[in-house]
C-alpha cells in the first residue's frame, strides 16, 4: 500500500483512478433515477439484500417492493424508458407528487421476486448494502439510497481504471504518459461512465476483471510471487460472485497460472497454487454453501425464465453450428459459409462498435449517426499506430507470446459466454441481446490498445496522447449533453 | 510544454467550447412536458363526425402545441380539431384545420400557463375521411390504446435560453435541488480538462 504513494507508478495509478471515480459520479447525478438498463432489478437486489438479508430470487414474492415502485410510478418510469418524448417529473405538480410520495412510508422489504437479474451472484449487491443502509441511517429516501449506492459503483469504476493503468504499466513498460492514456480513454470512454453512474453489478465484474488482468501482466513481468498468487486468486473469487459472464475470462485467468507456475522451482508449485486456488475458490463455495442451505439460491437459479416458462419455439431450437455459427458472426464479419443469423453483414458493426460510439438510456437514445463515421476515421488512425507499434515491437511481443496467448484465451472466452445466451434468446424473441457493457471485463485490454497507439506514434507520442484523451474527454461531455437533452430539455 | 502539444491541447479545448456554443445556440421547438407514450403503432381510427378521446394526468404549464401522430389512408389531408377541457371546463382547444399525414400539431388556444391536472383530451374528425390515430396499443385487444400525445411550447428557444429550466428539471425528477445537475456538468467538464492538461504536461506530479 505505502508503494502506491511512494512511487511515481502508484500516484499516477491513484489519480487516474480518481479521475474514473469523478466522471462515475458525474454521471451518477446527470443520469435521472433508474434510467441505466436493468437498474431498478440491480436496486431491487439490493434492498431485499438489505432489508431482509436474502437475496432477490423467491418465487413468493413480488419482484420490486412497494416502495420502489411507488418511485418508479412517481418517475413516470414507463412513459420514459423507449419513448424519445417521454420525460420524468418535470412540473411542479408532478415533483410535488415525487416528494410526497418518496416521502411517504411503504415497505422496502415487500419485493425481493425473480427478477432478469435474480440469478446473479450477491457480492455486488452485498457491498451495495452498506450505502444503501448508511443512506437509510441518514433519513434519506429511496432516491438518496439509490444514490447511494450508484456512488459505490462510482467508486468501483474508479478502482477498474486504477488498475487499468497498473496493468498497462506492466505490460508496456518505460512510458507512463501511454498508460495513463490508456486508463484515461476507459474513464472518460462515455458508455463506462454512464454505467459507473448507475447500480449494476457490471461494475464490479470490471474491477474485478481489471485486477485479474493486473495481476497476471505483473506475475509475467516479475514471476508469481505468493502475494501475487493470492491476488489472482482474489480477483477471479471476487469476479466469480459479481456476475455469471466472468465465467468467460477464467479459464484464460487459469491458463495464465498453469504457465507461471510451470515457470516456478518445483518447491513452489504447490505452494503458490494453492495460495491462487484459495481465493479463487472460497467465495464461490461460500455462496454456493449459503444458497443451498439458508438463502435458497444458488448458481441454477433460473430467474424469470422460471416464471415466464421461457423457451425456445419448436422447431427453431438452438444447434451446436447455430451457436458457432452465431459466435462468429457477432465478432467478426460474416463468413460466407454460415447461415445468417444476424442482420447485416458486419454484425458486430452494428453491435459492438456503434454500442461503443454510444447507446445511452434503456438502449434508446444515441449520437446522430455522422458521429459513428467520425469514429470510424479515428479508429482508422489508432489501428495504424498500433499497426506500427507492432512491427516495431515485434521481437518484444514476440517473447511474450505466452501472456498474449493467455489474454487472447480470456477474450475467446469471454465472448463465447455471451455468445451463447445472445443466441438463444435471438432465437427466441428476434431481438439482439448483446450490450456493450457484456464486454466491460475486457476494459483493460481495450486501454492497452489506446496505449499502444501512443507508443506507434513514436517522438510524436504526446500529441498523440492529448489527441486520444481530448477526444474522450469531448466524447463524454457530449454523450452527458446528449443525455442532458434526452431528459430535461 | 512543447509547442505542438500546446497547439494539439489548444485545437481539443477549443473543438470542445465550439461544440458546446453551437449546442447552447441551438434554436428548435421544445418540449413543455412528458408526452404521454410513444407513438408505436396507428391504434385506432377515428371516423367522420367522430371524436376520440382519453384523460391524461396531466398537462404541463407552457404548452402551446400538442403533437400526434396521425395517418390519413391517402388522402391529401384530414380536418382535424383539438379540445382539451378540465373540471368541467375547456382550458385549451385547436380549431379545425387541414393536417397531413405523419407528425402534426394542433397550436392551442390559448397556450397553458401552468400545469393543468387530471385534462381530457379530445381529437374530432371534422373531415369527410376517416383518420387513424397512433400511441401505444393495449396489451388486451378488447382495449384501446393509449394515444401518444407531445406537448410543445410556442415557436422555439435556444438551449442556452433552457439552460435555467434544464437545471430545475432535473432537480424535480430526483426531488432534489436544481443545483445538482449543474455541480456534475462542471465535475465532468473540470476532471476532462484537468486530465488533458496533465497529460500534456507528460504526467508530471
Amino acid at each position: 500500500m505505502r508503494r502506491l504513494w511512494t512511487t511515481a507508478t502508484g500516484r499516477t495509478a491513484l489519480a487516474c483512478g480518481l479521475v474514473g471515480i469523478l466522471v462515475a459520479l458525474a454521471w451518477s447525478v446527470i443520469i435521472p433515477p433508474l434510467q441505466v438498463p436493468d437498474e431498478p432489478l440491480h436496486f431491487a437486489y439490493v434492498q431485499e439484500l438489505a432489508t431482509t438479508a436474502t437475496p432477490a430470487g423467491s418465487l413468493d414474492e413480488q419482484p420490486l417492493s412497494s416502495e420502489l415502485s411507488a418511485a418508479m410510478s412517481a418517475l413516470g418510469f414507463s412513459r420514459t424508458i423507449g419513448n424519445a418524448t417521454g420525460r420524468g417529473p418535470w412540473s411542479g405538480l408532478e415533483a410535488h407528487l415525487l416528494r410526497q410520495t418518496v416521502g411517504e412510508h411503504r415497505s422496502a422489504s415487500d419485493g425481493g421476486g425473480r427478477t432478469g437479474v435474480s440469478p446473479q451472484p450477491p457480492a455486488y449487491y452485498l457491498l451495495g448494502a452498506v450505502p444503501y443502509l448508511a443512506a437509510d441511517a441518514a433519513g434519506g429516501d429511496v432516491l438518496d439510497r439509490l444514490q447511494a449506492v450508484r456512488a459505490l459503483s462510482a467508486l468501483l469504476a474508479g478502482l477498474a481504471v486504477f488498475f487499468i493503468f497498473l496493468f498497462i504499466a506492466e505490460l508496456l513498460p518505460g512510458r507512463r504518459v501511454a498508460a495513463a492514456t490508456g486508463a484515461l480513454a476507459v474513464a472518460f470512454q462515455p458508455m463506462v461512465g454512464f454505467l459507473g453512474g448507475g447500480v449494476s453489478a457490471d461494475n464490479l465484474m470490471s474491477a474485478a476483471a481489471a485486477a485479474l488482468f493486473f495481476g497476471l501482466a505483473r506475475a509475467f513481468r516479475r514471476g508469481l510471487s505468493l502475494r501475487l498468487a493470492l491476488g489472482i486468486g482474489a480477483a477471479i473469487g471476487g469476479g466469480l460472485v459479481s456476475k455469471l459472464t466472468f465465467v468467460g475470462i477464467v479459464p484464460g485467468a487459469v491458463l495464465g497460472l498453469l504457465i507461471l507456475i510451470a515457470r516456478l522451482p518445483r518447491g513452489e508449485r504447490l505452494r503458490l497454487a494453492a495460495a491462487a486456488a484459495g481465493p479463487a475458490v472460497v467465495p464461490l463455495l461460500v455462496y454456493v454453501g449459503l444458497g443451498a442451505t439458508v438463502w435458497d439460491h444458488g448458481l441454477n437459479d433460473p430467474g424469470v425464465a422460471a416464471r415466464a416458462g421461457g423457451g425456445v419455439a419448436a422447431g427453431h431450437g438452438p444447434t451446436m453450428s447455430g451457436r458457432i455459427a452465431y459466435w462468429l458472426q457477432s465478432y467478426l464479419p460474416r463468413p460466407w459459409f454460415v447461415d445468417d443469423l444476424i442482420p447485416g453483414r458486419v454484425a458486430a458493426y452494428n453491435i459492438w462498435f456503434k454500442s461503443w460510439v454510444g447507446n445511452f438510456g434503456w438502449l434508446d437514445y444515441r449520437f446522430p449517426s455522422w458521429v459513428t463515421g467520425a469514429a470510424i476515421g479515428v479508429w482508422l488512425v489508432l489501428v495504424a499506430l498500433v499497426g506500427r507499434a507492432v512491427v516495431v515491437g515485434r521481437a518484444a511481443l514476440s517473447r511474450r507470446r505466452a501472456e498474449l496467448l493467455v489474454y487472447a484465451v480470456m477474450v475467446l472466452g469471454l465472448t463465447v459466454v455471451i455468445a451463447k445466451p445472445a443466441y438463444e434468446y435471438r432465437l427466441q424473441t428476434g431481438f439482439a441481446f448483446e450490450q456493450l457493457r457484456y464486454l466491460f471485463p475486457l476494459l483493460a485490454l481495450y486501454g492497452a490498445v489506446v496505449a499502444l497507439a501512443v507508443r506507434g506514434a513514436g517522438r510524436w507520442g504526446r500529441e498523440v496522447a492529448v489527441a486520444i484523451v481530448g477526444l474522450a474527454v469531448a466524447h463524454t461531455i457530449f454523450a452527458a449533453v446528449l443525455t442532458i437533452g434526452r431528459y430535461y430539455a | 510544454m512543447k509547442r505542438s502539444v500546446a497547439a494539439v491541447l489548444a485545437v481539443v479545448l477549443a473543438g470542445i467550447v465550439a461544440g458546446l456554443v453551437l449546442i447552447l445556440a441551438q434554436r428548435e421547438p421544445r418540449l413543455a412536458g412528458s408526452g404521454t407514450v410513444a407513438p408505436a403503432a396507428f391504434i385506432g381510427d377515428v371516423e367522420p363526425g367522430g371524436t376520440t378521446c382519453m384523460t391524461v394526468a396531466a398537462v404541463p404549464g407552457g404548452t402551446a402545441r400538442m403533437r400526434a401522430l396521425i395517418g390519413t389512408y391517402g388522402a391529401p389531408a384530414a380536418r382535424l380539431s383539438a379540445e382539451l377541457t378540465a373540471a368541467g371546463r375547456v382550458v385549451a382547444s385547436a380549431p379545425a384545420t387541414d393536417h397531413r399525414t405523419g407528425i402534426t400539431d394542433f397550436v392551442l388556444e390559448p397556450p397553458l400557463r401552468r400545469d393543468v391536472a387530471t385534462v381530457r383530451v379530445c381529437i374530432a374528425n371534422e373531415g369527410a375521411a376517416k383518420v387513424a390515430v397512433a400511441g401505444a396499443p393495449s396489451a388486451n385487444p378488447k382495449l384501446p390504446g393509449t394515444p401518444s400525445f407531445t406537448w410543445y411550447r410556442a415557436g422555439e428557444q435556444s438551449g442556452a435560453a433552457l439552460v435555467p429550466k434544464v437545471a430545475q428539471r432535473a432537480g424535480a425528477g430526483r426531488g432534489a435541488g436544481s443545483a445538482w445537475l449543474v455541480l456534475a456538468f462542471v465535475l465532468l467538464v473540470g476532471a476532462g480538462v484537468g486530465a488533458l492538461v496533465w497529460v500534456a504536461r507528460g504526467v508530471r506530479e
